[in-house]
């Protein structure tokens, strides 16, 4: 029998095939998976994911839908950070003075700015364990049956938004980008805050509901602009 | 259990009525517009999400705004989005200009694969309310429907009181999932295994799928909703995907300006309504963290 070195462990090669047929099979099924929470695209890919509706659950419309709906996530993360508009600080549209998105994710000073998302005592970002047990809970059904569905395209689209975004920055284009007017007031364009679109929710101080005519009712959540001119 | 039973023949009989006197008027100038879903244009539906909004939504303000009108306008339309292949859903959008509200239905007809589950409404169910984008004319992608004013406030203030609630088996869901969640909190509140949990249940809306719970010893307002029919057994095997929990020591406000951006804090009188609906409508249940231990249930206990 003859035997090859693998990693400091010694195989018979026929052996070594199967380890290696089992191991594609095992890696054939994982059709999506999250970097960890503790990694920039990790943490940013638990927001996105955590923020849509997946099948099944309310206000689901389709993946196209929730997909789009991260993008804007992630546009209005970015526009927090890069495109705050004249007259405002950033700790009044974002609630935190920095150039880091996970600070932008998780605010500062008590005002947590996504429920989930924050930075814990000794320092470290961490979510709220409901947030990763749906996070496994949809990585389970992502990676049970025989092929990817629509969960392992969503999954997979989260963490490929989120880690584009720590390589790159953003690409593509922002839908709300050009808006200049809600009904009578002028606003800034770029969205700054989205919110799950439960009752009537709304955040407060110079927001602006994008109304649903400008597609600001997305994927289960509703996104605001900024007045122009500040209060 | 449904409390309403004994009174649905009574109701459905002023329905009737209220439907002789509902007028429907084609969008001007739009013959070519797409006819909305029959359901959304009968009155007994658009009172249903009338009283939705009444008790979910509106205030006082806004009901004095609308008093002296002689009829009630609804704007219906249907909506039709891109969906994912094989999703025969029909969605559906009602604004009511005189309180500026609009309202967006869904009918959800879809396949989930990974799970083998049909997701499969039998009413159209609200997906969404939003205020102050109600056009100043009808849109001619809508039909209006016009209902008495005064039958419908008459309805609403009979019903205002109304309490639909839940079945035994969704009661037990909804008691498990309790549990599931007191064992998972460490049921902070009593700090000690074993004690009786007390929650609130809100009555259930006919036209959404989704309910309000105070866990009162637990401090919290759970958000339960789903695409799923709450009553389906199939929704609360995947229990994950539809409960928010708001923490009410840590996540109200008096106002959103207190923390503005964030979509953490609900604001107290967000939370003022759901404890009105919850305590004063609701049923009472005692819920032991263990599974094999009694509980019980108590309806409209608080009134």
């Amino acid at each position: 029998m003859r035997f090859t070195r693998f990693s400091g462990c010694k195989l018979s090669l026929p052996l070594l095939a199967a380890a290696v047929m089992a191991a594609t099979a095992e890696a054939g099924t994982l059709f999506a998976r999250v970097e960890g929470a503790d990694t920039m695209p990790g943490y940013l890919a638990r927001l996105l994911i955590n923020e849509v509706p997946f099948p099944g659950e309310r206000a689901y419309e389709s993946e196209t839908s929730t997909k789009e709906a991260m993008r804007e996530i992630l546009w209005v993360l970015d526009s927090r950070i890069h495109r705050i508009p004249k007259g405002y600080t950033q700790r009044q549209v974002a609630g935190v003075r920095s150039k880091n998105v996970i600070d932008v994710i998780t605010g500062g000073g008590g005002r947590r700015q996504c429920e989930g998302f924050y930075q814990n005592a000794a320092g470290q970002f961490v979510t709220d364990a409901r947030v990763e047990e749906r996070l496994d809970y949809l990585l389970k059904i992502a990676n049970s049956g025989e092929k990817p569905g629509r969960f392992a395209a969503l999954l997979n689209h989260g963490q490929g938004l989120a880690r584009a975004y720590a390589e790159g920055g953003m690409e593509g284009a922002d839908r709300f980008a050009s808006l200049r007017r809600v009904g009578p007031i002028l606003v800034t364009g770029h969205a700054y805050s989205w919110m799950t679109d439960v009752g009537t929710f709304h955040p407060g101080g110079n927001f602006v509901t994008i109304p649903p005519s400008d597609g600001g009712a997305l994927g289960g959540n509703r996104f605001f602009t900024l007045r122009k001119s500040p209060k | 259990m449904n409390m309403r039973q004994p009174n649905l023949f009574v109701y459905s009989t002023v329905l009737a009525v209220l439907l002789a006197a509902c007028r429907t008027a084609p969008p001007p100038g739009a013959a070519s517009a797409p006819v909305p879903p029959p359901e959304l244009l009968q009155s007994s539906y658009l009172f249903e999400v009338a009283r939705h909004l009444y008790r979910w939504h509106l205030d006082e303000s806004e009901v004095e705004s609308v008093v002296g009108a002689k009829r009630s306008e609804f704007w219906v339309r249907g909506l039709h989005p891109e969906l994912d292949p094989g999703d025969l859903s029909l969605m559906g959008e009602i604004l009511m200009p005189q309180l500026n509200l609009s309202v967006r239905v869904k009918k959800a007809d879809y396949a989930i694969e990974e799970l083998g589950a049909t997701v499969k409404s039998q009413d159209f169910k609200i997906i969404q309310v939003a205020r102050g984008h109600v056009p100043a004319r009808r849109p001619s992608s809508c039909v209006a429907v016009e209902v008495d004013f005064n039958e419908m406030r008459d309805y609403l203030f009979r019903t205002r009181n109304q309490q639909d609630y839940a079945g035994p088996a969704l009661l037990e869901r909804l008691r498990e999932a309790l549990r599931k969640q007191a064992a998972k909190e460490r049921v902070v509140a009593t700090n000690a295994a074993g004690v009786e949990q007390i929650i609130h249940l809100a009555p259930l809306s006919p036209v959404a799928n989704e309910t309000w719970v105070f866990w009162e010893t637990g401090r919290k307002l759970l958000y339960f909703a789903s695409d799923i029919d709450l009553a389906n057994p199939a929704v609360w095997e995947h229990e994950a995907l539809m409960v928010r929990i708001y923490d009410l020591d840590q996540q109200v406000v008096v106002s959103h300006e207190e923390a503005p951006g964030s979509n953490r804090f609900l604001t107290r009188d967000q939370v003022g309504r759901a404890l009105f609906n919850c305590l004063v409508f609701g049923q009472r249940m005692t819920v032991m963290p263990s599974a094999a231990s009694g509980s019980g249930v108590t309806q409209g206990a608080n009134r």
